[in-house]
């Protein structure tokens, strides 16, 4: 009886923040329109983060792949919308998914070549990747326009309000978020997460490990590479310091702070920490200091994150034992 | 079932780890492996298992070649190991792991298929009240007989157990003694490594030993006990007195 009825509570509960964070995200960015719209690009450029800070995680925190080339996939996105529409006046609709799909390939591409990169080579790797692809971009100033800027065809046309901004972004990350979401809980995030612990005893037991550590890559690259081109469409210009490692360093203590092994969580984490980093704007280079301690402070104390126990304990989830015997807040 | 090695050859650098090992066997027995440590009987089950590539020779099972197979496809055909060491995923639940080899091999049956057959696995290994529990908070000997489930969720004919028994509570060593009988019993083949004297001794119908990576004895384990070559290589009088 005792039971039954906290799980009803719990239930209730469970609900009222559904309904509540549903509610807000749909009331906030009206209000933020007209006190303040700079709050609200701000929530834009947040939802961006959050996307590629959760889809990192389905990376780096379930399949276990720790890369750093998240960004330059993200920028890859981006890019290939741009030139599609500079030069074969493809429009944004049309380009973001192409931009997409490029992102993709690219994803395929590396994680081909990734397959047997044990963690510290794949993290080298990706840098490597990451910044040839960044020096070409630069390089290439005729056909990139390099520091410069490439510039791009606004997603909605010459409209001032940023509110189809924001849903479109909003609805970008939680379909996003969805997929991910499906796609951890079926067999394939098991077999994921399998490979995350152990490679060769996931082969032992049946798991293709070549199919599905490159699933894994093209998967987070098309998730990035979509962030990318709608971003790059908002923001009406995109240039190589979008993936500089500094960047990638952002979206991955986003990913860190939130819980890296949870999907919903390392979207708050990079909603909350970009939103913080603009509140704190006035703290100048110390609210990198603090981040960074915060960084520290995760990665010592609570390994999967800040966020990521709110929600074990919101959700009750979270396996019996580690709860009994070590308290630890895996698994989210 | 039909296993047959024919002159297996690995070698790591300048060390020959499989020296021409020949093994071949038919229908429903208990292989003991034994041999001194750097014998060779690790790279044994590993290149059965398809981890390592041997350098030579074949290895066949059911009239079909996988000495050249990856470890999943060798599983596919009928093979499974345990791990010296254990490997079971450590941040997945007891019935997380027990899931991942039954859809990796056979995903038709679906999910709630799979559920209901690892809680009968779990049952039988008497581990049914740990399957929401992380494989990290289980201990040594549990996390044994998990990896022995793993194998039960799939149609494997042919178990290849690495140290079964190391590092095992004498009870659960017990219990893990009885699994194989019975899985034995139900048809099951097994080839198993073994330091542990008097459980390799009781339970197998063969046993081979290796040393320097060559095969120096193969037969019934009362006869290679007392075989010359054997005592000289390994432990001496202790293996007489098992």
């Amino acid at each position: 009886m005792t039971s039954t009825l906290a799980h009803l509570f719990h239930n209730r509960i469970k609900w009222l923040v559904i309904l509540v964070t549903l509610a807000a995200t749909i009331a906030i960015p009206f209000y933020l329109q007209k006190v303040s719209p700079y709050w609200l690009h701000v929530l834009i450029v947040a939802y961006f983060y959050a996307l590629l800070a959760s889809s990192w995680s389905l990376l780096a925190g379930i399949a276990g792949q720790f890369s750093f080339g998240h960004m330059a996939f993200m920028a890859i996105g981006g890019y290939t919308s741009g030139l599609l529409g500079k030069y074969l006046d493809f429009p944004p609709l049309l380009g973001i998914p192409l931009g997409t799909l490029a992102a993709g390939l690219a994803g395929l591409a590396i994680g081909a070549l990734c397959l047997r990169f044990k963690a510290s080579y794949l993290a080298l790797f990706t840098i490597a990747f990451s910044e040839i692809m960044r020096i070409l971009i630069r390089g290439e100033y005729d056909i990139t326009r390099g520091d410069q800027g490439l510039h791009l065809e606004p997603l909605f046309g010459e409209t001032i309000s940023k509110l189809p901004y924001y849903f479109t972004m909003l609805a970008v990350l939680v379909l996003g978020l969805l997929f991910m979401y499906w796609l951890s809980n079926s067999r394939i995030g098991l077999f994921l997460r399998a490979l995350r612990e152990d490679e060769e005893a996931a082969a032992a037991r049946g798991v293709d490990v070549v199919r599905y550590k490159t699933m894994a890559f093209v998967i987070t690259s098309l998730l990035a590479g979509l962030a990318g081109g709608f971003f790059a469409h908002y923001i009406g210009i995109i240039t190589p310091n979008i993936f500089v490692l500094p960047q990638m360093g952002l979206v991955i203590a986003m990913a860190i702070i939130g819980g890296v092994e949870s999907l919903i969580a390392a979207a708050i984490g990079g909603i909350i920490i970009q939103v913080s980093l603009e509140a704190l704007r006035d703290f100048g280079a110390w609210r990198m200091v603090i981040f960074g301690a915060l960084l520290i402070i995760t990665l010592r104390f609570t390994r999967n994150g800040l966020i990521a126990p709110i929600f074990q304990r919101i959700l009750g989830q979270g396996p019996r034992a580690e709860r009994r015997k070590e308290g630890t807040t895996d698994g989210v | 079932m039909e296993f047959e090695i024919s002159n297996l050859k690995k070698h790591f650098g300048g060390i020959q780890a499989l020296d021409g090992v020949s093994l071949n066997f038919s229908g429903n027995l208990i292989i003991g492996l034994i041999g001194p440590n750097g014998s060779g009987k690790s790279t044994l089950v590993n290149t059965i298992g398809g981890i390592y590539e041997p350098d030579g020779g074949t290895i066949t099972f059911n009239g079909k070649r996988i000495d050249h197979l990856k470890p999943n496809q060798v599983v596919q055909h009928g093979i499974g190991r345990t791990f010296q060491v254990t490997r079971a995923f450590r941040r997945m639940t007891v019935m997380e792991n027990l899931l991942v080899p039954a859809l990796a091999l056979y995903p038709e049956k679906g999910r709630k298929t799979w559920e209901a057959r690892s809680r009968e696995v779990l049952d039988f290994l008497t581990m049914d009240h740990l399957r929401n529990d992380y494989a990290r908070s289980l201990s040594g000997g549990q996390q044994k007989l998990l990896e022995l489930g793993q194998l039960m969720m799939t149609d494997t004919q042919l178990l290849l157990l690495d140290e079964p028994f190391a590092g095992v509570h004498p009870k659960l060593m017990e219990s893990i003694f009885e699994y194989i009988q019975t899985l034995y019993a139900q048809g099951k083949s097994f080839l198993i490594i073994s330091h542990d004297m008097n459980s390799i001794f009781t339970l197998s119908h063969r046993l081979i030993v290796l040393n320097y990576g060559k095969l120096i004895a193969d037969g019934d384990p009362q006869v290679v006990k007392y075989d010359e070559k054997v005592i000289e290589a390994y432990l001496g009088e202790e293996l007489q007195d098992a």
